[in-house]
């Protein structure tokens, strides 16, 4: 059965949020006066034939590829100890960095590496104590790897905008602090076993909207 | 005298065994020696390991490192410089057997675009055979047990193919832009014959190190020696004083 490339089916349901509180995390993004101006999206990831999903991201891109969205501030830490990157997945939003520090507890060195499109970097070897920044400045998702460790590896999604969400482990999700405006909202999965989805969402001052993204497999 | 008699024979063999490739008149071959090369600066492990095993092997802690003598799964192809140039012929199908209850832990098999893929299901119970692989998503639905379906491959890359019972990827497969290509490992020569004379690019690919790619220009009756890296020397450095 051919289906079309959008195979979202969004269910919307919006409401006015009828107390204009605060969302309970708002994004650093936001300042706290402005957040009744915002709204917010939640929803949950439905898979074709209930496979159990992988580690999911799900993020909103402008539909207006014109428009400006900010800059999350402040840098995000990715430990190496006990060769293992933690958290294995990291959010971050375009403009954003990332300290990657070697915080192991003995003298062993890594050598962290990405060979992503989006963002191709070695930061050699340095010992413990010390870190290495690097700015992600496209986005998309950036493959980790130590070129010594064979068993270090993990990523980073690397957001549009600073509009996204981990999906829990129950596949909801929920998007808070989201300027008015017209949007897409997209899925992406670590290990991608289905067709990404993508729905439209428009947002209003402090508006709630609730979209259940379908995944397919094709 | 015996033992010399057998240290003439095994010459022989030896010397009879060694059959690089021989192209038809008009053609050309190539030798690709594969090199895996660790980070500069990295001194090789006490004792090394294959990054053949499974991740789950039982015995290697997380600091067990790759072993760049011993590294497998390193993908070489010859493409011509100019896309619309040199035609190929398209290899005969691909078979493959898809067991659900399986997971795969490295490439399972190359094709090239253009070339069939021919997916059996070794479950029990029927299957939807599908991967949604940039350029290659198909979904190959309900294949019987012991049954088959087939894919023509559209895109090159790496192609994740899943069967509705899988818990993780169940095969992957490599597709590659010619069929001059194949699958090795590191120290290994790979020979490829027949290649029409020109100039081409050699490419290689490995799932988790970066890979490089060589210009070679092949001449007819005549058999050319190269060499191509994988490994993470070629990436831009960043530095503490030069963060990003």
């Amino acid at each position: 059965m051919k289906r079309h490339f959008f195979i979202v089916t969004a269910s919307c349901l919006i409401a006015l949020v009828s107390n204009g509180r605060l969302p309970a995390e708002a994004p650093s993004t936001q300042p706290a006066n402005a957040a009744a101006q915002t709204a917010w999206v939640s929803g949950k990831i439905v898979a074709e034939g209930d496979v159990p999903l992988s580690e999911m991201v799900v993020y909103l891109e402008p539909a207006d590829p014109s428009m400006t969205v900010p800059v999350m501030k402040g840098s995000v830490k990715i430990s190496q100890r006990g060769a293992k990157f933690s958290p294995a997945l990291t959010i971050v939003s375009v403009g954003q960095t990332v300290e990657f520090l070697n915080d192991e507890d003995r003298m062993l060195e890594h050598n962290v590496f990405s060979n992503a499109p989006s963002k191709k970097f070695d930061l050699g070897m340095y010992p413990p104590g010390q870190s290495r920044s690097v700015t992600f400045d496209k986005p998309g998702p950036v493959m980790l790897y130590c070129s010594i460790h064979r068993y270090m590896d993990g990523v980073i999604f690397v957001s549009p905008t600073p509009y996204f969400s981990r999906v829990n482990p129950d596949s909801t999700y929920k998007i808070e602090g989201i300027p008015p405006g017209k949007w897409l909202i997209k899925t992406w999965q670590r290990r991608r076993r289905f067709k990404e989805a993508t729905a439209p969402l428009n947002t209003e001052p402090g508006s709630s909207t609730s979209i259940n993204l379908e995944l397919h497999k094709r | 005298m015996k033992r010399l008699s057998l240290s003439f024979l095994a010459m022989v063999v030896a010397v009879g065994c060694h059959q690089g490739p021989r192209p038809n008149a008009g053609m050309s071959a190539l030798r690709v020696k594969v090199i895996a090369e660790p980070k500069v600066g990295v001194q090789p492990p006490p004792s090394a390991v294959s990054t053949h095993d499974a991740p789950a092997d039982p015995g290697y802690g997380p600091h067990a490192r790759v072993d760049y003598a011993q590294l497998d799964n390193i993908v070489v192809w010859v493409e011509p410089v100019t896309k619309p140039g040199t035609q190929s012929t398209i290899p005969p199908p691909l078979n493959k057997t898809i067991d659900p209850a399986k997971s795969s832990h490295g490439i399972d098999g190359l094709v090239s675009v253009g070339q069939k893929l021919i997916l059996k299901n070794a479950g029990a119970s029927p299957q939807s055979i599908y991967s949604a692989s940039d350029g290659n998503d198909f979904d190959l639905p309900s294949v019987p047990p012991s049954g088959t379906a087939e894919y023509l491959v559209r895109s090159p890359g790496l192609i994740e193919i899943f069967a509705d019972a899988s818990k993780d990827i169940a095969l992957q497969i490599f597709a590659t832009p010619t069929p001059w290509a194949q699958i090795g490992r590191a120290g290994e020569t790979l020979d490829f014959n027949n290649i029409p004379p020109g100039n081409y690019q050699i490419v290689s690919w490995h799932p988790r190190l970066p890979g490089t790619s060589e210009p070679v220009s092949l001449t007819a009756d005549h058999v050319t020696d190269a060499s191509i890296k994988v490994g993470v020397n070629s990436l831009p450095k960043v530095t503490a004083d030069a963060a990003h």
